[in-house]
């Protein structure tokens, strides 16, 4: 009984559980506790730093070996590291393009922002307005995601009123996932979720977190439209040649 | 990063898309109440039926479901990460590249299986979960498609209210004992009887579900 309670313990805990010699009944409750365990929101997902470490320690290792069987030779990214580089290697990929301006930026952090706290609204300079539904794919109290050039979110339609916000966790960048009862948005790499509406609902990390941006939308002529950067974004610069002094 | 294709181009140019599909064989839970999300939109998620041709890929493609069959098997971080490194070490030197996507899959959940199988070995001496089903099934099914919420859903929905009280707080909403405790209104020692107590009685739930 004790040692079983101190293994479910850990678990909750989300500690590595200690071994001990277990009979069926404890086997009946572990297996019960990591079911329910599993069920925690966002605790199916692997940490980004987990694989990105897992994928250099590979890179090495299959590198090493060189005969790379069909002739695949992996991109040489993580030069071959010692294998035992371990769990702490970070490769923060996903906050790369943070603050970076969004008709640039890579299409899964197109939004990221620092992550301070405070409204934001995406209004691009340069966009279009992008048909991302059909008024009859958006009944009433419907949420559909969209894609419109660099930029992914979800278009509701709620009392009447729309409303399109990112798709982008305000943390690293990763992809919302849509989750029912209550409908929201929930981050698959450390569990933030968000109103439809972009507000914060709920997170456990130790930095304050930026709702998410809101996006233009508006409906004509049977189609839903919002207003997003095009793509290719057009380029800043000036034909060349000009300037004339 | 160059490695990596956006979600938006898997989705687009993915050979299938597959939605959140009901299992063969499985009445699963009574249909959901309308709610407001329409169902087959909200699950986009690419599911490539034809060839991995490089390690890249497989992993890329995999990583993500393999740690979320294992941690659905070990219900902790620090275990499915190893067990996740295990299998992908195993997997990756000797595999055959380009090969089927399905192959790929059935041969990496044969590894989740014999890595899953030596961890209860050498952790609490016997086998408390264990990997069986047919690999696509487990190994294409999205993340948020897994069963472990519904049945644990299913088990609390069974509980007398404060068992199922205590277990959401303590599992699901990551409460401390005393954090739950409070929320309850019962003390630190009551808590801990009153979760004991809720999860046997969980586990006798699941056995009779099965």
């Amino acid at each position: 009984m004790r040692r079983i309670t101190r293994y479910v313990d850990d678990l909750v805990r989300s500690r590595r559980p200690r071994r001990f010699q277990a009979d069926d009944e404890d086997a009946a409750l572990a297996r019960t506790a990591i079911l329910l365990r599993a069920a925690r929101p966002g605790s199916g997902a692997p940490r980004d730093e987990f694989v990105a470490a897992l994928h250099r320690r590979l890179s090495g290792e299959l590198d090493a070996g060189s005969s790379s069987p069909a002739g695949t030779g992996p991109p040489a990214a993580g030069q071959s590291r010692p294998p035992s580089s371990g769990r702490r290697v970070f490769l923060r990929t996903a906050t790369v393009a943070g603050g970076a301006a969004v008709a640039g930026a890579g299409i899964d952090h197109a939004l990221t922002g620092p992550a301070a706290p405070g409204s934001s609204r995406l209004d691009p300079r340069h966009g279009t307005w992008q048909t991302v539904a059909t008024s009859a794919q958006l009944p009433d109290g419907a949420v559909r995601p969209f894609i419109a050039g660099p930029v992914i979110g979800f278009v509701e339609r709620s009392g009447g009123r729309l409303r399109a916000v990112s798709g982008v966790c305000t943390h690293q960048g990763c992809k919302l996932a849509l989750a029912a009862r209550p409908a929201r948005l929930v981050c698959p790499c450390h569990g933030a979720s968000f109103t439809l509406d972009g507000a914060v609902l709920s997170h456990r990390l130790s930095i304050p977190l930026a709702p998410l941006a809101h996006l233009e939308v508006r409906e004509a002529g049977g189609v839903i439209q919002v207003f997003a950067p095009a793509v290719p974004p057009a380029p800043p610069v000036p034909p060349a040649g000009s300037l004339p002094r | 990063m160059e490695g990596r294709v956006p979600w938006s181009r898997r989705v687009q140019e993915g050979p299938v898309v597959r939605y959140g599909r009901p299992r063969p064989g499985r009445p699963g839970p009574p249909s959901p109440e309308p709610s407001a999300v329409p169902a087959p939109e909200t699950r986009l998620r690419a599911v490539s039926d034809a060839e991995f041709s490089d390690w890249e890929t497989v992993y890329r493609e995999n990583i993500g479901l393999v740690y979320q069959v294992l941690f659905a098997r070990v219900g902790n971080r620090p275990d499915a990460e190893d067990l996740t490194t295990e299998v992908f070490l195993a997997v990756l030197r000797p595999l055959r590249l380009p090969a089927p996507a399905a192959a790929v899959r059935s041969y990496l959940l044969a590894a989740c299986r014999t890595v899953l199988a030596r961890y209860w070995a050498r952790t609490l001496g016997l086998q408390v979960t264990t990997l069986s089903g047919d690999p696509e099934e487990i190994l294409t099914e999205a993340p948020r498609d897994s069963p472990a919420p519904q049945r644990a859903e299913r088990i609390l929905s069974a509980l007398p209210d404060r068992y199922r009280r205590i277990l959401q707080l303590r599992f699901l909403d990551a409460c401390t004992v005393s954090e739950a405790a409070d929320a309850m209104g019962i003390s630190v020692a009551n808590a801990k009887v009153l979760q004991h107590r809720a999860l046997r009685r969980a586990a006798e739930v699941a056995a009779e579900m099965e």
